[in-house]
């Protein structure tokens, strides 16, 4: 009776000792980054996603709830709610940015409104890995997030993989969301990344996610937070998923390691993991080896410059008060493959 | 006798089925309002609307503009209290505009100028967001419901799709983030009225003479006003400066209905005042929707908000069919002149009368 009783407030222990995460996505699929990070906190044992909530941004929302709700079912997890958020970004949309690029250059990669592959909003293209028979929640993810930060106060990591419209909505709907959270941890902004990719070479400031929606990110990024993490584009761009570790992925032969393997494309370009290593460097902080602390915001002037990093230095920053943000610059990247394709081939932790 | 009775009973049918069409034909509105006070134009503006027994007002979404958004709350479930229609709904909005803040916005004005009315901001009586002190009017007792406002605005206009008229007192927060949320927001509801915008007015208030397209609502929050304006709705109207100019608020009106004894007019008599430079803002908005013959004059052109963040920033863009841009813009329906005579004789007995009960479905 008494080893019963241990044996339960040990489990209790362990539950209540799991870290909570809402995931804010643009899931983006079949397979890449988009949902292959969400795979990384689902797999993680210690970890326990509240929900997944999703933005337009690589794709447009709708397309992404039907990307995500059907990853969870082919995974076994569709407890997890998959909440939708906002389709458009706050202030600006795709015919601006036309306009916008008509000036100022063309972007190398335009996510939901990249010419090369766009389509109407909330039309959903045909599905490679089946349709979801499962639904989202109809809750709104602003009303999720606000609503998940009051029940658990100081308890929730919010982790951003995408442009960051449903964050700025929730701030704006209740201005106490960001303290109540434990800390926001995002894949965004860029500061100087050492690479021939043509996409950064000539707009070493600019990055997909800011870009989207500037406003949103700038509304997030003065926030008062407990404290923020970034993994921007400088990182990033040290990674690479390789067609060796999808193999050695694959071999396990769980449905999750077969849909990894089997959506998974090689580079150049769409190999980076950019969204897998913010959220595998809060899973295991060790997997960086160095960092800086700089203040950042976006540039919302409507010219050349929108949507652009901005990052001060405490000498140097401005009057406006903002936290600082912990930027990642380098890290292990052997390590982090290593524990990428060990969750990947793992079991997948059943729901609580 | 058998013919009187059938007359008889004609008269009582025709009757009752012209008071069930009058009370079908109730326009449901939604008032975004700035609710500061006590009295002023924020406060009349819904007691307008309110008193006059055309409007079913489904309930008050309240944002921070001219005061806080706690003090605002505050002197609206107030008002509401003391005229007995504590049924309408008060519900909390946002704190603070989108993407403005005050720090940069003081530091704005070191580069640009000093704007003349900052609202909550104004340096003079600036005080933390979530003071409200003890209210002139007396403390309310009623509470917001829990819902927040943009989550409200979506679901009315969802529960009474097309029928719902949105009514704008204040900077346009609430209303963005409904769009937000909901895109279909806009061509859901009825139409938006708004005070709000400047393109040109005749005027020697200094508010206006030396930065003619500078309005306090639009300004406040730009990026809400460039997401609304912007946005499908079936049909916009907008109250600019140009005509509340033309609109003075006298302390003849407020003698006026002080001469009734209804809870209304208590209410005005005793807390309203005429300050300088003192428009009707807010009621004329109003009013010119309870009865549009008080407009005589109104221009469609095409309205947007500067945001770039230099000079011009908040200021009101305009254009006409044949010059607009390429981007999607929304025709407007800009009221330019009044009869004022009308619109004063609406605003005392309107403000005098006793106010309607809660509309019974």
């Amino acid at each position: 009776m008494i080893l019963f009783a241990c044996l339960f407030i040990c489990t209790c222990g362990w539950a209540q000792g799991k870290r909570k995460i809402i995931i804010d996505q643009d899931c983006s699929g079949p397979g890449g980054s988009n949902l292959q990070a969400p795979l990384v906190l689902i797999q993680s044992p210690q970890v326990d996603v509240l929900g997944i909530t999703v933005v337009s941004g690589d794709q447009w929302r709708d397309e992404e709830v039907a990307h995500m709700l059907r990853l969870l079912e082919i995974i076994g997890r569709t407890d997890i709610p998959v909440v939708p958020g906002a389709v458009f970004p706050l202030v600006r949309n795709r015919e601006e940015s036309l306009l916008w690029q008509d000036r100022y250059g063309t972007v190398a990669y335009g996510g939901a409104w990249d010419p090369r592959w766009w389509h109407e909003p909330f039309v959903i293209p045909p599905m490679p890995e089946g349709k979801p028979t499962t639904k989202p929640s109809s809750e709104d993810a602003a009303h999720f997030l606000i609503r998940m930060v009051h029940q658990y106060p100081h308890e929730i990591t919010i982790y951003e993989g995408g442009p960051m419209t449903d964050l700025a909505l929730a701030i704006s709907l209740d201005s106490q969301f960001p303290s109540l959270a434990k800390e926001l941890v995002f894949m965004g902004g860029s500061l100087n990344p050492h690479t021939d990719d043509p996409e950064f070479t000539n707009n070493p400031r600019h990055e997909f996610n800011f870009w989207f929606d500037p406003d949103a990110a700038e509304i997030v990024l003065r926030a008062a937070w407990n404290k923020i993490i970034c993994t921007p584009t400088d990182i990033s761009i040290k990674t690479r998923m390789t067609p060796a570790m999808a193999r050695e992925i694959e071999s396990s032969g769980t449905p999750l390691a077969r849909y990894v393997a089997r959506y998974f494309q090689p580079g150049p370009g769409t190999d980076y993991m950019w969204d897998e290593l913010a959220a595998a460097a809060w899973v295991d902080p060790t997997l960086i080896t160095k960092q800086e602390t700089r203040y950042m915001g976006v540039d919302l002037d409507r010219g050349a410059g929108y949507g652009n990093t901005l990052t001060w230095t405490k000498d140097d920053q401005t009057k406006m008060h903002r936290e600082p943000v912990d930027i990642q610059i380098d890290l292990d990247a052997e390590r982090f493959y290593r524990m990428f394709v060990s969750l990947m081939r793992a079991p997948t932790p059943p729901a609580k | 006798m058998r013919f009187f009775r059938v007359w008889f009973v004609l008269a009582v049918a025709l009757l009752f089925l012209s008071s069930m069409c009058l009370a079908q034909e109730k326009q449901k509105v939604i008032i975004d309002q700035d609710g500061a006070g006590p009295a002023g134009t924020d406060q009349q503006s819904i007691l307008l609307l309110i008193q006059s027994p055309k409007t079913d007002v489904l309930g008050i979404t309240i944002v921070t503009g001219d005061m806080w958004l706690d003090e605002e709350l505050a002197h609206t479930l107030r008002m509401l209290e003391l005229i007995g229609r504590t049924d309408i709904p008060v519900v909390r909005g946002a704190e603070n505009p989108l993407v403005r803040e005050r720090e940069d916005t003081l530091l704005w004005e070191q580069r640009y100028g000093l704007v003349t009315w900052l609202g909550a901001w104004t340096p003079s009586v600036y005080h933390a967001p979530d003071f409200v002190g003890n209210l002139a009017e007396g403390n309310p007792t009623t509470k917001p419901i829990k819902e927040n406002a943009a989550h409200f605005l979506v679901r009315m206009v969802r529960k009474y799709p097309n029928q719902v008229t949105i009514y704008e007192g204040g900077p346009m927060t609430n209303l963005a983030l409904a769009i937000s949320l909901d895109p279909e927001f806009p061509s859901l509801a009825k139409e938006l009225v708004f005070m709000g915008g400047s393109l040109n007015p005749q005027t020697n208030d200094p508010e206006f003479t030396n930065n003619p397209r500078h309005e306090f609502n639009l300004w406040f929050d730009p990026e809400a006003a460039h997401i609304v304006l912007r946005a499908n709705w079936k049909k916009i109207v907008c109250t600019p400066v140009d005509v509340s100019v033309k609109a003075p608020l006298t302390q003849d009106l407020i003698d006026r209905i002080r001469k009734s004894s209804t809870p209304a007019a208590r209410y005005i008599g005793q807390y309203a005042k005429v300050y300088s430079y003192d428009y009707m803002w807010d009621e004329l908005a109003a009013a010119a929707w309870l009865d549009p013959s008080i407009i005589t004059k109104t221009e469609t052109r095409f309205l947007d908000v500067d945001l770039d963040r230099g000079a011009g920033y908040g200021n009101v863009l305009t254009w006409n069919a044949n010059d607009k841009p390429k981007i999607a813009v929304q025709p407007v329906e800009i009221q330019l002149d009044l009869d004022t005579a009308k619109l004063y004789k609406l605003f005392v007995d309107l403000l005098s009368a006793t106010t309607p009960p809660k509309t019974t479905p």
